[in-house]
């Protein structure tokens, strides 16, 4: 089928390829081992510096209390909830804004002063509010990734190809049809990338609210953790947090190959 | 020969922030039935502004526009603006798809459009798989599939490079004679006028009015690759040119 040239060249890139994933598999190996090791002869003092046995052993002995599961369930699942209510939100408030010319001249310098505003910082507000539960965790994360979907939706929206915009209307399109016709197909691939930075963002949300209030989830495991100075229990807790994050942002990552296909 | 379209007095002023621009001062013509008609002019004098003003992009300041004959404009422009997201069949159904006239007979129109000129096998492909004067062709036919019966065409051709460029608007003339559409066509290039036009129009400079019409009578008028052969061409060519005001 192929030349021998170009197999050649598949061959060296799939060897580059592989390589690269060796090298990370080696790096995160030796890291752990290290790690170990450091502490196992106490180079590192291992009741700060934890180790990876001894986040294990945590691990185990969540599963055996039959906390595991919940705690990284429940950082997922108000993760979900505000990730999808975000996006939503956030499309819907854009649509509105770009409809509303009028109005989005209005609402400019709020939407920027609450972008820049770190969100952190209402945490107490919210709480007072919404009540120490999973409302004010999902109301945080909201507030993270509404507005900057908001802002970069509304940006996408409002650089469409004018001389496109222009051919509807000479074709005697109406507002309407603009927008469902050009609009929103055309920004298709700034949705989705949307999609791919409120997955992150809904999920810094959710473990600040955890560490406010929450009595369950991961952001709790790090932050009950620290409470009673039990680092293993924080390093566990950074350990699935970065495990859950990767999974996450794999499972957009691929949602987006398929829908931009 | 009938009366399709009656434009008189025709004026515009654009008014900005810091200014008030007069770009139309004073523009009437009578179309008719089956005539092309270039306008040429020195650039910014407000060539586009008119257009723009005929297909109702832009409300007018002054004067009377008045259709005839259930007369439908079509618009052309500079860029073919093609959908990327949408097959190059959809693209033409735009219009037809807006103006809720998504029938047979219209469908079918659209089909024969791209058969007869030469896009049937692309009917389903992209845009991105089209080059430059394909695209051009598809933008016309997506220009002639809500049936109008005069087509205002601004600079359509000038995206192009040389050789397309002839090719593009030889077909395109063909086409719209085929079809037996009257045109309006913008351009900045005087051969391009004087080879597919009845008459040329130019304008003075900005704020423009009607300077000369050349009622364009080669000895032997084919299409506008052939006319550029006619020995009548350079005449009208450098009398034109000498009557445009460039500013350089
Ligand atoms: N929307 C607008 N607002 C203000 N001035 C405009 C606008 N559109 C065009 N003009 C001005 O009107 C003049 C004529 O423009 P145009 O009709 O596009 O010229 P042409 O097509 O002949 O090059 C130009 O000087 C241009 O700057
Ligand atoms: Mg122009």
């Amino acid at each position: 089928m192929f030349s021998k040239e170009h197999l050649l060249y598949l061959k060296k890139i799939k060897q580059y390829n592989f390589f690269v994933k060796l090298f990370q598999i080696i790096i995160l190996l030796f890291i752990i081992i290290l790690w170990q090791i450091l502490s196992d002869k106490e180079i590192i003092n291992p009741f700060i510096t934890s180790s990876p046995k001894a986040i294990i052993s945590c691990l185990v002995k969540l599963k055996q209390s039959n906390n595991l599961f919940i705690h990284i369930w429940t950082t997922i699942y108000e993760t979900i909830i505000s990730f999808s209510l975000g996006t939503l939100i956030g499309c819907l408030i854009a649509s509105f804004l770009w409809w509303n010319k009028f109005i989005s001249k209005i609402v400019e310098p709020y939407l920027t002063m609450l972008n820049s505003l770190p969100k952190v910082a209402l945490g107490p507000i919210i709480i007072v509010w919404f009540g120490a539960g999973i409302k004010s965790i999902i109301i945080m994360a909201l507030l993270i990734s509404v507005i900057i979907t908001i802002i970069n939706v509304l940006d996408g929206f409002n650089k469409t190809d004018h001389n496109k915009i222009l051919l509807l209307k000479s074709l005697k399109a109406n507002k309407k049809q603009i927008f469902s016709k050009l609009i929103l197909p055309s920004n298709y691939k700034t949705i989705i990338c949307a999609l791919k930075i409120n997955i992150s963002m809904s999920l810094i949300g959710v473990i600040m609210g955890e560490f406010l209030v929450s009595k369950r989830g991961i952001g709790y495991l790090i932050i009950y953790g620290s409470q009673v100075f039990n680092l293993n229990l924080v390093m566990t807790g950074i350990t699935l947090l970065a495990i859950v994050s990767v999974i996450m942002y794999y499972i957009v990552l691929r949602i987006e190959k398929r829908l931009t296909k | 020969m009938t009366k399709i379209l009656d434009i008189k007095n025709l004026r515009k002023i654009y008014h900005t922030k810091d200014d008030e621009i007069p770009a139309v001062d004073d523009f009437s013509y009578s179309l008719e039935d089956g005539e092309f008609i270039s306008i040429v002019g020195p650039s910014g004098c407000g060539k586009s502004t008119i257009l723009s003003i005929l297909c109702g992009l832009i409300d007018k300041s002054d004067g009377s526009i008045t259709y005839l004959n259930n007369s439908k404009i079509g618009y052309m422009l500079q860029e073919d603006s093609l959908f990327e997201f949408r097959s190059i069949l959809n693209n033409c159904l735009l219009g037809l798809e807006i103006n809720n006239e998504m029938n047979k007979t219209n469908i079918d129109n659209v089909k024969r459009l791209l058969k007869e000129y030469g896009l049937e096998e692309f009917k389903d492909k992209y845009p991105d798989n089209l080059s430059g004067g394909m695209r051009q062709r598809v933008a016309l036919i997506r220009t002639l599939a809500i049936n109008p019966n005069i087509l205002l065409l601004d600079e359509p051709f000038s995206a192009l490079d040389y050789q397309t460029r002839l090719i593009v608007s030889n077909d395109v003339y063909e086409i719209i004679k085929k079809e037996k559409k009257s045109a309006i066509m913008v351009t900045h290039d005087i051969a391009e006028a004087v080879s597919m036009s009845d008459k040329v129009i130019v304008l003075t400079n900005r704020p423009c009015k009607i300077k000369t019409i050349y009622d364009i009578k080669l000895e032997n008028k084919k299409n506008p690759i052939e006319n550029r052969k006619d020995p009548k061409f350079n005449y009208y060519y450098e009398k034109i040119w000498k009557d445009i005001d460039f500013n350089v």
